[in-house]
């Protein structure tokens, strides 16, 4: 079990909102898991306390057996280089290459240069970008963008890759060649959490399937869209 | 922080420097003139402990005789001087004596101006054995009759410092500041780096980076700033510190001005440190509420 929530709690307290309400669940490592549910419904909160961008009000949020809120600051760094994380806008930095781009992701945890050198044609090369180093993010079209951010979140061989609506930019048929990409990095190993309301997607992948609904769980289970 | 890093932190901090312009100008400004009047105040400080030393070291007592004094008198003058005990010896330096060296010194125009009256009194220069006998000596030699007053090195001294404390405590609340507005604008200045840079700062912290390494860059562009400000000021003062020198010696040729090279040098070190350290604190200060993970 690489991740179980424990009545998992959020509230917005200034805007007294309750994001997710009474969240419990476990998800194996290896999984491709599913995160539905109409605008608001709570899903990327759920991303965000699994990334521990935000801390849950009440209840557990276990990663790899450790509880996020008990991180210090120390290991909150240590837990963040060991998860991966793709935005529906890609977040790439305008002024550097495709290549500096991905880099930058060792770079910042300061990573041997020559270890740098190797292993970022190698993982743009995965994720079919070979023939884009050079390209700024300005010239690359919105697949492509999603693709740079994928090698840059996985460059650091995370144990779970979060991706919050990362095809939400994207038309049918690039959206598909995206989740490919997701497919192959999940059959390596990677536990992957999306959050997505993509219906064919969802129906075309037949994996496992969380829906929220008003910040509640409503559905776990493997297959399509369930709603 | 690997030093391998330093790589792309330190020329970041100088591109940053450039995207904000204007704002790291009025910073480095700002930062030049508090530290080019620290690096005054630090001269003059200095100026008047070297002369102070210089004079308190000196055994010579300049004794000024009243006009009533008259030339048949000033031999038992002298007698009376040389036979205090502690003296080693009287020169005696008549008003012409006087008005000879003023008008060799400054031309005869000086004669014509003063109207061809000399107003220089009779004077004796008596030596102490030494420095310590200096201040007795001067307080018995100025009860002597047809004295009319004593010069003497120490009592220089004393209003030379009395004069340097006035400027100091002025001094210090000038530089406090100005050092205060310095650290804010470099502050600001940073804060507007890390508004340019809040995107990379928001993926350096999703990818793991440690807070020390995004603080860095922010405190290595403060230090720049700061030090660029020094250097300026240093500049300044190499510059200008020969020129003032010769003036003061010129003009007031009986202070002694310390020489360039024994002040400047250390003194550029402190400044260029000093601007580093502000510069920090500027940093510092607008990091403190920012950057947690």
């Amino acid at each position: 079990m690489i991740i179980q929530m424990v009545n998992v709690d959020r509230i917005y307290k200034k805007q007294n909102v309750v994001a997710l309400k009474n969240i419990n669940l476990a998800i194996d490592k290896g999984e491709f898991v599913f995160l539905t549910g109409a605008s608001g419904a709570g899903k990327s909160t759920m991303i965000r306390l699994l990334f521990r961008e935000e801390l849950a009000t009440s209840g557990q949020v276990i990663v790899a057996g450790r509880s996020l809120s008990r991180l210090s600051s120390k290991e909150t760094v240590i837990f963040r280089r060991n998860v991966g994380m793709v935005f529906q806008d890609s977040r790439l930095l305008d002024d550097k290459t495709v290549e500096e781009n991905v880099a930058f992701a060792m770079r910042v945890i300061e990573r041997p240069k020559k270890e740098i050198d190797k292993k970022v044609p190698e993982i743009l090369e995965r994720v079919g970008l070979k023939d884009r180093l050079k390209h700024f993010p300005h010239q690359l079209s919105g697949g492509e963008k999603q693709r740079v951010a994928v090698a840059r979140a996985i460059i650091n061989d995370p144990i779970i890759l979060f991706a919050d609506e990362p095809t939400g930019n994207l038309d049918p048929d690039t959206s598909e060649e995206l989740m490919e990409l997701l497919r192959e990095i999940n059959d390596s190993g990677t536990t992957i959490i999306m959050a997505t309301h993509d219906r064919n997607l969802v129906d075309t992948m037949q994996k496992r399937v969380l829906v929220l609904e008003k910040g509640r769980l409503i559905s776990d289970r493997i297959g399509g869209w369930s709603l | 922080m690997k030093l391998e890093s330093m790589r792309y932190i330190v020329p970041d901090a100088f591109h940053s420097l450039q995207r904000n312009g204007w704002m790291s100008f009025a910073a480095i400004t700002t930062m030049a003139i508090t530290l080019l009047l620290c690096g005054v105040f630090g001269i003059l400080l200095f100026n008047v402990n070297y002369a102070a030393g210089n004079l308190e070291s000196d055994v010579e007592i300049a004794v000024f005789l009243e006009d009533t004094v008259t030339a048949e008198d000033l031999p038992q003058m002298k007698t009376t001087l040389a036979g205090l005990p502690g003296v080693s010896e009287v020169t005696a330096i008549t008003k012409d004596d006087a008005m000879d060296f003023m008008v060799e010194r400054y031309g005869e125009t000086l004669f014509a101006a003063l109207g061809g009256v000399n107003p220089f009194p009779d004077c004796y220069s008596v030596k102490a054995e030494t420095p310590e006998q200096i201040d007795g000596l001067a307080s018995k030699i100025a009860t002597l009759p047809g004295v009319l007053k004593v010069n003497y090195g120490k009592e220089t001294v004393d209003k030379l410092f009395a004069f340097t404390d006035v400027v100091r405590s002025i001094g210090l609340w000038v530089m406090v500041l100005l050092a205060v507005g310095a650290v804010v604008l470099v502050g600001m200045t940073i804060r507007l780096t890390v508004y340019a840079r809040r995107k990379e700062v928001q993926l350096m912290k999703y990818v793991g980076a440690t807070d020390w390494f995004i603080r860095w860059p922010f405190i290595i562009e403060g230090a720049l700033l700061g030090m660029f400000g020094a250097v300026i000021a240093v500049v300044v003062l190499f510059f200008s510190y020969g020129k003032v020198s010769d003036y003061i010696d010129s003009a007031i040729g009986f202070f002694p001005m310390a020489a360039m090279s024994g002040v400047l040098p250390m003194l550029s070190l402190y400044l260029i440190a000093g601007g580093a350290l502000l510069g920090i604190v500027g940093s510092v200060f607008s990091l403190i509420r920012f950057l947690k993970v």
